[in-house]
């Protein structure tokens, strides 16, 4: 990147800041292929902002837009191509708007400089489907000009009244002050205060009650009541407090949005699992690939049991796709090559290449995620607090006419403004805002330590979990790093590849193992391919039945013998050869993990596996630990049900192969995952492997989370009690209330969200210290 | 002091002024943005290094 900045004069960009840029790792050429869809007129037709003469001007997403210097470079692109006319940045939208010519350049050609100097611009579907709205944005700024103007002109002309001025002033006077607040009053009423209007009066007719409405008929009180004094004289009214709390009004809400779009901004861009894939290159490698980082017209391996990514064309292979995800649908259905596969099916066979028709739209499939709605309910506190929130404003109205008829009947003049200060003040924000900003922000902070919540409302589970339940292959074993041996006759080249050939159609752990450890070996083409869980795998190739897995399955006679590891038995057209050894590798970091969660509650290990491993777990786990032994699906899903009956809270771990059900049963699931990765609707969460240590702090900061939140909530409860008191014994103005009302949501979230970001940042500070004393 | 009248009148007038000059700001997209200008005007201007001064003697 250097070497284009020099070229171009443009060294001045390190001397902006000493750390410029982002990670530098070597000069990214942009393969050619990449974003020859940019070529596409619908796509540059949907991209293109502003068309005329030969000019386009586009507007990218950049991510990586984080200082000074990034703004400097991306303003001064059109030293580096002159085609771009210019190019201007909104830093906190991390935007850059592009004006160029377009017959002397194209969009690719910018994405494509963009991306060579690590700028790479983020083009989502959505964005070519539907063009966003930025005139909405401004109407509250105007509301609050109109308000702001109307409430300093009105106040101006109420100073008499506030002087108390009485014999000095002629009643010309005074009418005519009266009658020109009266006036200036008019758009505050129904053009600033529309939205409240217009709010209150659409929910009222679906007989619902929202917060709103107490604020729209302290506006329509004040008004008419005004009304009325100066048209008969017998007041100067109390337009100045409408214009005032209308005006504060606005002003909170434009800044609450400011401040919510700020904290919450990350979430839709990386609230999404890196899921990854297996790519076929031209060339025949493959390479595991993100899902963010497919496009149309690549092509995809799919295992046995993995998930379709995207709509696409089956180019080869049985396809027998289960769409149980998509549409309930349990039985699978089987394809032909040249049809058409949707997004969100799974895959019963052997291996099927899949051409992709689109780009994976990931929302889709965390939606599919998120949405299954099989899966255990939200938590019980926030169902506590929405019932509270739609009571509250029937609670807050009769208060308020509560307040009026006191009043009315005790000391008349303070009615009106004991009746609206009510009305305002009290805001129950706090209470429908904490949790999704509290366990938001958890989440989010949660997802760039690698795990990955299906819900905000999963740090409640998460919390409130006192049992730990772990399976044990894949989960607590690395699936990749492991010995395998063979133990029996000598098998031939031929017989090699035949076991290659049925072991890669698998992603059990056991079964790639095995696949890996034979990569030299050719590839044959199976036949009748099917996976029995817990059981093995069988298929037929050139004629013969090739069958790998447990001993029954294989139907093996089998000494008993104290070799530690998995087996994997063969036997080939039902003539037993042999068994695959394979010494597990425990994960890095499992005996520091499980040293932690003892503390949690007690610990649990559930498999399908034999007690091969029994020794090595007994080293590495306490005692006291519960173990079991060659488990079926179901026989898991029993366990974990039980425990739940029972009471405990169960925070199951697994790989979400054959423990979904368990996974689904616990009050928090959590699937491992690796970079071949077995995407698992039944969990809850979704934990990178090289992360999975972090899961006893996760568990301390999800309830330290619950606590901030409890607490943010004590403190919007304490100032509604306050502000009430104060409104309802008429001490308070209307003005003040409109000032306390947003500035009491924004303290509140700012807490929560702050309190949160404080936790998470010393546990940061724990882990680099952890790593620093790894590498001293 | 019936010249408060036109006083008032006049008044109101130039604070209507005000009020469309900042309607017609925030339409023409001057507040979309108040980050990135404040940035913008820290950057300097092109020092001229020696040989871009020759060359443009040369072209003069």
């Amino acid at each position: 990147m250097y070497r284009i900045l020099n070229e171009n004069k443009l060294n001045k960009y390190y001397t902006l800041l000493e750390t410029p840029g982002i990670k530098m790792t070597v000069d990214q050429e942009v393969p050619k292929s990449k974003y020859a869809w940019l070529d596409k007129p619908e796509v540059i037709e949907a991209l293109t902002e502003f068309k005329d003469g030969e000019l386009s001007r586009i507007v990218l997403y950049i991510p990586s837009i984080h200082c000074s210097s990034c703004i400097w470079l991306l303003e001064n692109l059109h030293r580096l191509d002159p085609a771009i006319l210019r190019s201007m940045v909104n830093f906190i939208k991390k935007e850059v708007t592009i004006t160029f010519n377009h017959d002397k350049t194209s969009i690719r050609k910018l994405v494509e400089l963009l991306t060579t100097l690590h700028y790479q611009p983020e083009i989502t579907i959505e964005q070519i489907e539907r063009k966003e709205k930025k005139g909405i944005n401004r109407r509250i700024i105007y509301q609050i000009g109109v308000a702001g103007f109307a409430f300093s002109n009105i106040m101006l002309l109420s100073l008499p009244d506030y002087f108390a001025i009485q014999e000095g002033l002629a009643p010309t006077f005074r009418s005519f002050f009266g009658y020109i607040n009266l006036v200036l009053s008019i758009p505050v009423l129904f053009f600033s205060g529309f939205d409240y209007l217009a709010s209150a009066y659409g929910n009222l007719r679906k007989r619902v009650l929202n917060l709103d409405l107490p604020i729209a008929i302290g506006m329509l009180t004040l008004y008419l009541q005004s009304l009325y004094e100066v048209i008969s004289q017998t007041g100067p009214g109390y337009f100045d407090s409408l214009a005032g709390f209308v005006f504060f009004l606005l002003l909170g809400k434009w800044y609450q949005s400011r401040t919510y779009q700020a904290l919450s901004f990350e979430r839709n861009y990386k609230a999404f699992f890196p899921v990854a894939v297996t790519q076929l290159n031209e060339d025949g490698t493959t390479q595991s690939v993100l899902l963010s980082e497919l496009k149309a017209n690549d092509r995809l391996l799919i295992h046995n049991n993995e998930l379709i990514p995207a709509d696409g064309i089956l180019e080869e292979g049985e396809a027998r796709i289960n769409y149980a995800f998509v549409t309930g649908e349990s039985l699978p259905v089987t394809k032909k090559i040249g049809d058409e596969l949707y997004a969100g099916g799974r895959q019963q066979g052997s291996r099927i290449i899949i051409k992709l028709t689109k780009a994976v739209e990931q929302s889709r499939l965390t939606k599919l995620w998120t949405q299954d709605q099989t899966q255990q309910d939200t938590g019980k506190f926030k169902r506590l607090l929405d019932i509270i929130s739609k009571r509250f404003t029937i609670v807050l109205l009769i208060i308020a006419f509560s307040t009026l008829f006191f009043w009315l009947w005790y000391e008349a003049s303070k009615a009106l403004i004991a009746f609206v200060s009510v009305l305002i003040v009290a805001c129950p924000c706090a209470i429908s805002l904490t949790l999704p900003f509290g366990q938001g922000t958890a989440m989010r902070l949660m997802g760039r330590r690698g795990l990955y919540l299906r819900d905000s409302s999963m740090v409640e589970n998460i919390s409130k979990t006192n049992a730990i339940v772990f399976d044990k292959t894949g989960t607590l074993t690395h699936p990749a790093k492991h010995k395998v041996t063979w133990n029996g006759k000598t098998l031939s080249d031929n017989e090699l590849s035949m076991i290659r050939s049925l072991t890669i159609n698998s992603v059990h752990p056991l079964s790639r193992a095995v696949a890996q450890s034979l990569n030299e070996a050719t590839l044959f083409k199976i036949e009748n391919y099917k996976e029995v869980t817990s059981r093995g795998i069988a298929g037929t190739i050139n004629g013969q039945e090739i069958r790998a897995g447990a001993a029954v399955w294989v139907k093996a006679v089998v000494e008993p013998d104290a070799e530690e590891g998995s087996k994997v038995y063969i036997s080939i057209d039902n003539d037993y050869k042999g068994f695959y050894l394979i010494k597990n590798a425990f994960r890095e970091g499992v005996t520091e993990m499980v040293n932690n969660l003892t503390k949690i509650g007690k610990l649990h290990i559930i498999t399908g596996d034999n007690e091969g491993d029994k020794e090595r777990l007994l080293k590495i786990f306490p005692i006291g630990t519960i173990m079991n032994f060659n488990l079926t699906p179901d026989d898991k899903l029993q366990y974990v049900q039980q425990l739940e009956n029972k009471g405990s809270h169960v925070l199951m771990i697994g790989d979400g192969l054959n423990d979904a059900g368990a996974l689904r049963a616990s009050t928090m699931g959590v699937s491992v995952a690796d970079d071949i990765y077995n995407f698992s609707p039944a969990s809850d969460a979704i934990l990178q492997a090289d992360s999975l240590q972090l899961l006893p702090t996760v568990h301390k900061l999800s309830r330290k989370t619950m606590r901030f939140i409890k607490i943010s909530l004590g403190i919007s409860l304490a100032y509604n009690i306050i502000g009430l008191y104060f409104a309802l014994t008429a001490q308070l103005s209307p003005i003040i209330a409109a000032i306390l009302m947003p500035a009491s949501s924004v303290t509140v979230v700012g807490f929560v969200t702050g309190a949160v970001h404080l936790l998470f940042r010393k546990w940061n500070k724990q882990v680099l210290d952890k790593t620093k004393d790894k590498t001293e | 002091m019936e010249i408060i009248f036109v006083l008032i009148g006049i008044s109101l007038l130039v604070a209507i002024g005000f009020l469309g000059t900042f309607l017609w700001a925030v339409k023409t997209g001057q507040y979309d943005d108040d980050y990135t200008p404040a940035v913008r005007i820290l950057f300097d201007d092109e020092i001229e290094t020696e040989e871009e001064k020759q060359e443009k003697e040369k072209s003069q």
